[in-house]
């Protein structure tokens, strides 16, 4: 071996490195020849003692202890912000989750709306089963008693209608109880003052439960006359509002006047 | 109960992912006083190196997510990440000299029981900070933490041919600043093998 190849391992030599057997021996043997390589081995030897000193006096350094707690904390609230890292199945879920969530929004919107659908139905109801059907058969009390209404002449009280829409007020009168009714579906938002439902020809209770519905007319105030109310003489030409209850085979069953 | 002892860096490292803490503390345990050594012999102080030791982790709770178990151990990418920063500090504190020179002293009790020691391990000391970065890291890795060159060149990124002309030269350049001033002066170090 010469200089150049002594110097091309000393390194490893003076470290202490593993090296083939016979190229250690012959750096050895160089070593022992050469006054300068020599010098140059015990200087590697030396700095690899002075290297290891100092190494021994950091080996047994630390950090001191503060920061593992701080950095045990930070991962905690890293933990806390962060999710999981997405894993395939995750990813699906999210997925899932992605395409339910507006479509279980789009579902409750629709179960909400049919709710309320079904709810302002059932409240219509029961107001117009009210308004057609008020009494049953079977009732002591009929609506409309023709003969009674005709035969006596008697002219039901003007009543002043002042219910608020879709609400049911008491009905006191048997016989004005129809009228009652229909006019609530009539009046709207202004009071009207009506007359009674005056019955027109033989109708009967039964004529009236099989339904029909209520026309808006204008009359000349003579025709006011002919169904016994009186008449100022005054407005003889002026023409009168009537509310006229139409049956279901279309032939008039009631009237009433409208102020 | 799970024994973290016998794990694997990588095992332990996907725990971790995975969001258990006695994993990372495990880790943590493992690994923490080999990068701040290499910190306190690459940059001379123990505040630097314990911000640097603290950051290395820290990038590792972020997710580290330039580590591939299949490239190499975690040891290896610590090292990386606290030789980047490392080299970061250095050179954004170049213009900056420190006030209290003692910052480094280590093992008072022992330097006063063996003053010539201390004085040689004071002089090495100063030697190695004051090598070329280039050198200094393959002398910390290699002469100081003892990794084979294979390692070294793994955490470097570099060949490890490179890494033994590196240490060839470093230490070249050690023997150098711990001549005596008078051998010095007399006997200049010259070597067979061009460096260039």
């Amino acid at each position: 071996m010469n200089c150049e190849g002594f110097e091309n391992v000393v390194n490893d030599l003076a470290r202490e490195q593993i090296m083939e057997a016979t190229l250690r021996e012959e750096a050895i043997h160089h070593s022992a020849d050469c006054q300068r390589c020599a010098e140059r081995f015990r200087d590697e030897l030396q700095l690899t003692n002075d290297l290891r000193h100092f190494a021994d006096q950091v080996r047994h350094a630390s950090v001191s202890a503060s920061i593992e707690a701080s950095l045990l904390s930070q991962f905690g609230s890293h933990l806390g912000l962060r999710t999981i890292p997405p894993q395939v199945p995750l990813k699906t879920s999210n997925r899932y989750l992605f395409y339910a969530a507006p479509i279980a929004a789009v579902l409750l919107i629709l179960a909400g709306l049919i709710a309320i659908r079904f709810r302002s139905r059932e409240e219509a109801l029961p107001v117009q089963t009210a308004a057609l059907n008020a009494d049953t058969p079977g009732s002591q009390n009929p609506p409309v008693n023709a003969t009674d209404s005709r035969a006596s002449g008697h002219i039901a009280p003007v009543k002043k209608l002042k219910s608020a829409p879709g609400k049911l007020s008491k009905v006191k009168g048997s016989r004005t109880t129809v009228a009652v009714e229909v006019a609530k579906l009539v009046a709207v938002n202004i009071p009207e003052v009506t007359t009674d439902f005056i019955p027109i020809g033989y109708s009967t209770a039964s004529n009236v439960q099989e339904g029909g519905q209520l026309v808006r007319v204008e009359l000349p105030r003579s025709t006011m006359a002919q169904f016994g109310l009186p008449v100022n003489m005054e407005r003889y030409d002026e023409r009168v509002k009537a509310d006229v209850w139409v049956g279901a085979d279309g032939l008039a069953r009631a009237i009433r006047f409208v102020q | 109960m799970k024994s973290y002892e016998n794990l694997s860096d990588g095992e332990l490292f996907r725990l971790m992912r995975a969001g258990d803490e006695t994993a990372f503390a495990t880790l943590y345990r493992a690994n923490h006083a080999r990068i701040y050594r290499f910190a306190v012999q690459m940059c001379g102080s123990r505040t630097i190196a314990e911000d640097v030791t603290q950051e290395v982790f820290l990038i590792l709770i972020r997710g580290a997510e330039g580590f591939d178990s299949t490239r190499g151990p975690l040891s290896a990418f610590l090292y990386g990440v606290a030789r980047n920063q490392i080299l970061r500090r250095l050179r954004r504190e170049r213009f900056y000299v420190a006030l209290d020179a003692n910052d480094h002293s280590q093992n008072k009790p022992a330097a006063l029981e063996d003053p010539t020691r201390a004085e040689t391990i004071e002089s090495v000391r100063k030697a190695v900070l004051s090598l070329p970065e280039r050198y200094r890291e393959v002398v910390v890795l290699c002469d100081l933490e003892e990794l084979s060159y294979a390692e070294c060149a793994e955490i470097l990124g570099c060949a490890v041919g490179t890494v033994r002309s590196r240490l060839h030269r470093g230490r070249t350049f050690l023997i150098e600043k711990l001549r005596p001033a008078n051998e010095q002066t007399e006997t200049e170090v010259k070597t067979a093998r061009c460096f260039a």
